[in-house]
């Protein structure tokens, strides 16, 4: 290390332009980021090059059959579809992005705008509307995308100018409500009498959906196969990613976040806050039709829930919430990681060892120091035996439980699981949830702590095996839903968000 | 260049401004005082158009600014600080100051999206612009200070930067909201100085302030507030002698 | 138009019991936005909890299809598990998901609440059962059991609900307007730190408005599984985003708007799915919330807020 390196890394107290690095600092607290800061620009360009080409090959590596045998998969469609659908997801938290992120706006009805291209699509290219032909209408793909992109962002635009006088909260409940009236009517829009016509109208073919929605078609070239979609999502991701970036470095991102921070401040100063709050509204809700379009035509179906209803708004938010609300890579990071993290857990081998690495972290980064999670380890081991000598000797009756897994009789042969154990799990979920949001709230005490943790550690595993490790699908949200309150608790501004300061 | 006629602002049965008259001439630099609540940051607040008055008629540049939004005004040329600070703190102080050539630039998203060169050269202008308010500051905002978040400022340097974005805004006419509150004596003194120096760039200054010092050092005339009324204008050394103000500032029984 | 009043009686006892039950949930919405400010979105899943809390009294006193108490004892039995249940849950919410972000960026505690939401929908379906209950339509005020009055049925399950619905307004209302725990509530909710610097101790405040609200909609869960007769892990989803549209419709932050807007909600959905379409009752209540907004952005009953510089 070089004699200049260690002077930069000493504290300098009262040193103005050290204290004003703080927050610089405080971002290099992490080794990852350590590492990416300390690369020089030109590095970190050719990484991130590097992560794409690796990225982009992922068709042609998964497809390779020795790789697939080994995983007892025929095909890479399962892979392609879950990357597809983070492409997808990752366009969609860009635009919410826009209009929570960098405009403060919170708008809960951003799903609207996606299901609503995709019904448009269904009305443009497909059999379903046989007022003028009886074959549907088969309109070229681009036609179709910039009629629907232009439509919506009209329909956003106008939506916004309709409650835009409204603010915060306020502003969040109307859009809210503009989100359950679309999906609503999508649900029920099913026989609907117009004027001059004697037969009701299906307009949406209520929970079912429409079904035949046409390809992509460019100029004769039609996408059929997953990994065309792939690729062309993948172009499409980088055009928005690099658009929404240099709007972003502009006056227009500049008076966005001038107006999220301050927004009387924003109109005294010269910034025509209204049109400029619309603009980002209908830049997300074409961003968001673009998204639905490209879904439709490559899922072929349009279905209204869950796809066009709360549970992905909550999904969507979950993601730009996770990566850092008003960070653009954050964003597609946040995606990543909820679109995948369900899937992995659908494995319930993989998931054991996800959940019990996850637990070891959590007590690693709870513990502070290898010594003290080396003890409270210690410590939870011995607990579980101890506590099965003693309920051996009280001849208590043991179930017979099926492990999936060696991870899974590993652990067992540490519990002690006794009958009923459902009820046991049972209670052990509810307890265990408890105990690990008791040790967040109760870190500063160090014995009370260590105590809560070793419980901790033997009501989770023991609420995994009997319980939650049978429940994939529910504990799968669950876990979600755990994380979203810890990620708050810990990490308000997520991972690649700035921390905000406000004035009270 | 501003000319206020016959203004009155209500809030509710309140009167904060009665029958307002007053004309600010290009390159003037003129202070309003007066005791707490006699209505000095609503005239502000009318001028630039956050309040709207009741009755009466503003005119800058020999038009009615009444009908105008806040940005419109800024847009005609008049700029502000706030008394109580309003910058947009999780943004850079570059940025803060970039914030303000909005209304002076045009590009559009099509032209932002594809960085075409007319948004590369005007981005450049407000850059070097931005860079050259703050620079009037000497090297108190320069250097690492560009790219710090505004939160991490002091104090004195919030309210340099306050006038460095409203300087941004490309006003010819700037409102300063009580500039030198919270600072020490030595940085106020440097307050008064830096508004003389914003009158030799060009600037007309209408000044709200309670330090005398500041007030008695950079204003050409002064104009006394009470209860939402003029009572007194004129030089800082008329003001002072005038009965009703100081009867104003110290309790009538005082003059007896 | 003879149909017309023929359906009016029975719409209307429909609505005010549906209204009873958005009123005791809106309630608790209302009164927490009003202290923090939080949009609790958790709040419809603490509902959901209370239904079950009752429905788990109600299976341990019935054996074989036969009561073990008398019904008027169960019932209160229930409500008293159920308010006090989702009380004492409404505080650990609290204490872990919203006190440690009192402080954070405004999104921060929403997002902590729709995690809070997951938490407690899945823990129910993973621990309870995921379909939906039953309580057999035979042996809790059977949905035939009813008094006749000037020529319309009156059920008593419906009966109940308005009826406890109205002593727990009447309680809340003492609560809240006459005694030393109601003054501090109304002053938390007017200025939480002048009121912290007077010598209010704000976290017992914030508390005990979270236990009320909590209880109510937990003794809404129960209201709802008696008169309705079946509870879901996901009821509080939609009957949270109903209590919430009560809440605003009335003003929210207002205790008699809260009250005030259950009951409107309640009555509109009523008589429009009797004298329009019952497939468009849902949307009625959020076209409703977006028009009531847009003319009148502070709700029926609310203050519009002074804007500062």
């Amino acid at each position: 290390m070089s004699q200049e390196n260690t002077e930069s890394n000493n504290p300098k107290i009262g040193h103005d332009e050290w204290v004003a690095q703080v927050a610089s600092r405080q971002a290099q607290a992490y080794p990852l980021m350590r590492w990416w800061h300390a690369l020089p620009g030109y590095g970190q360009w050719l990484m991130g090059l590097l992560g794409l080409a690796l990225f982009l090959l992922v068709p042609i590596i998964t497809a390779n059959p020795l790789l697939l045998a080994s995983f007892n998969l025929s095909n890479n469609n399962f892979i392609l579809l879950t990357l597809n659908r983070f492409l997808i997801f990752a366009m969609l938290a860009i635009g919410l992005n826009v209009v929570v992120g960098y405009a403060g706006l919170l708008d809960l009805g951003y799903v609207a705008f996606y299901g609503l291209a995709g019904y448009f699509y269904a009305y443009l290219a497909s059999n379903f509307v046989t007022a003028f032909s009886p074959n549907g209408i088969h309109l070229p793909s681009l036609v179709v995308i910039i009629l629907i992109v232009a439509g919506v962002s009209l329909i956003g635009y106008l939506l916004g100018a309709l409650s835009l006088r409204l603010s915060g909260d306020y502003l969040a409940i109307v859009t809210l409500g503009f989100g359950q009236v679309f999906t609503l009517l999508a649900l029920s829009a099913t026989r609907i009498y117009l004027p001059g016509r004697d037969r009701a109208v299906d307009f949406t073919r209520g929970p079912n959906g429409i079904n035949g929605l046409d390809p992509l078609n460019f100029f004769g070239l039609s996408l059929n196969e997953n990994w065309h979609y792939f690729y062309f999502f993948s172009l499409m991701l980088l055009l928005i990613y690099i658009m929404v970036y240099r709007i972003n470095h502009s006056r227009i991102g500049r008076a966005w976040r001038a107006i999220r921070d301050d927004e009387l401040a924003a109109e005294v100063m010269g910034t025509p806050t209204g049109r400029l709050k619309l603009l980002a509204f209908a830049l997300g809700a074409g961003i968001a039709a673009f998204a639905g379009v490209l879904d439709a035509a490559w899922q072929s179906n349009v279905v209204p829930v869950p796809r066009y209803s709360v549970f992905t708004l909550i999904n969507l938010y979950a993601m730009i919430v996770l990566g850092g609300i008003g960070s653009l890579p954050g964003a597609v990071i946040g995606a990543f990681i909820f679109t995948l993290l369900p899937e992995i857990l659908r494995s319930v081998a993989l998931a054991s060892v996800i959940f019990y690495g996850l637990s070891l972290w959590g007590l690693y980064i709870f513990s502070g120091s290898w010594r003290r999670f080396g003890r409270l380890l210690a410590f939870g081991i011995l607990f579980g035996f101890v506590l099965k000598g003693l309920l051996l000797l009280l001849n208590v009756a043991r179930a017979d439980l099926a492990s999936s897994s060696a991870l899974n009789s590993l652990i067992q042969s540490w519990l002690f699981i006794a009958e009923p154990y459902k009820v046991l799990g049972n209670v052990l979920t509810i307890v265990g949830i408890l105990l690990v949001l008791a040790l967040v709230i109760w870190r500063k005490h160090q014995t009370f702590s260590d105590i809560l943790a070793v419980l901790g550690l033997y009501a989770l595993a023991f609420a995994w095996e009997t319980r939650l490790g049978l429940e994939p699908a529910a504990t799968r949200i669950l876990i979600v839903g755990l994380s979203l309150v810890l990620l708050m608790i810990f990490r308000p501004q997520g991972l690649l968000g700035k921390a905000e300061v406000r004035v009270v | 260049m501003l000319e206020l006629t016959h203004l009155n602002l209500q809030f509710g049965g309140l009167k904060a401004l009665s029958d307002v008259n007053f004309k600010l001439n290009q390159g003037e630099i003129l202070s309003i005082i007066g005791p707490n609540g006699a209505g000095k940051s609503s005239l502000l607040n009318v001028i630039t158009g956050i309040y709207k008055p009741i009755s009466g008629d503003i005119h800058f540049q020999g038009q009615s600014t009444l009908k105008l939004s806040p940005h419109q005004i800024t847009r005609l040329g008049i700029a502000r600080t706030f008394q109580n600070l309003r910058l947009y703190l999780n943004m850079s102080v570059l940025e803060n100051v970039m914030t303000g050539a909005y209304c002076q630039s045009r590009a559009g998203l099509l032209s932002t999206a594809l960085r075409l060169p007319s948004w590369r050269k005007e981005e450049a202008e407000i850059r070097a612009k931005a860079e050259h308010h703050l620079s009037f500051f000497g090297n108190r905002l320069q250097g690492y200070r560009h790219q710090q978040p505004a939160y991490s400022l002091s104090y004195a340097n919030r309210r340099r930067l306050e006038i460095a974005r409203a300087m941004t805004t490309g006003a010819s006419l700037l409102l300063l909201d009580e500039p030198a509150a919270g600072m020490n004596p030595h940085e106020s003194a440097e307050i008064a100085e830096v508004i003389l120096r914003l009158r030799d760039e060009g600037y007309t200054i209408l000044l709200i302030e309670h330090d005398m010092n500041v007030v008695a050092r950079a204003s050409d005339r002064v104009i006394v507030l009470d209860y939402g009324k003029v009572i007194a204008q004129g030089s800082f050394a008329e003001v002072t002698e005038h009965p009703e103000v100081i009867a104003a500032y110290l309790g009538r029984k005082a003059v007896g | 138009m003879a149909d017309f009043f023929a359906l009016l009686p029975q719409s209307l006892i429909n609505g005010l019991t549906l209204g009873s039950v958005y009123a005791l949930i809106a309630l608790g919405y209302s009164m927490v936005y009003g202290i923090l400010k939080l949009l609790n979105f958790a709040h419809g899943d603490i509902y959901m909890v209370g239904a079950y809390l009752g429905y788990g009294v109600f299976v341990m006193a019935s054996v074989d299809e036969k009561l073990l108490l008398p019904v008027g004892l169960l019932i209160f039995l229930m409500l008293v598990v159920a308010m006090v249940g989702a009380g004492l849950l409404s505080l650990a919410v609290e204490r872990f998901a919203y006190r440690p972000l009192r402080y954070a960026p405004r999104i921060a505690p929403l997002i902590s609440a729709l995690g809070v939401s997951f938490i407690l929908q899945n823990l129910v379906q993973i621990t309870v059962s995921p379909r939906p209950l039953n309580y057999g339509s035979n042996q809790l005020l059977p949905a035939n059991n009813s008094i006749e009055f000037l020529n319309v049925k009156l059920p008593y399950a419906r009966l109940l609900v308005i009826a406890v619905t109205l002593i727990l307004l009447l309680i809340l209302t003492y609560l809240v307007q006459r005694t030393r725990l109601g003054r501090a509530i109304r002053a938390v909710s007017i200025d939480m730190d002048a009121a912290a610097m007077m010598g209010v101790d704000v976290n017992r405040v914030i508390m005990a408005t979270f236990f009320i609200g909590a209880s109510l909609a937990g003794a809404a869960g129960v209201l709802v599984g008696i008169a309705f007769y079946s509870i879901r892990h996901t009821m509080g989803f939609l009957a949270g985003l109903k209590g919430f549209t009560a809440a605003v419709l009335g003003g929210i932050g207002s205790i008699p708007g809260a009250a005030l807007g259950g009951l409107l909600l309640g009555l509109i959905e009523a008589l429009a799915s009797v004298y329009w379409s019952i497939t468009f009752k849902d949307l009625i209540a959020f076209v409703l919330l977006i028009v009531i907004f847009l003319l009148r952005p502070s709700g029926l009953l609310g203050k519009a807020a002074i804007k500062k510089v």
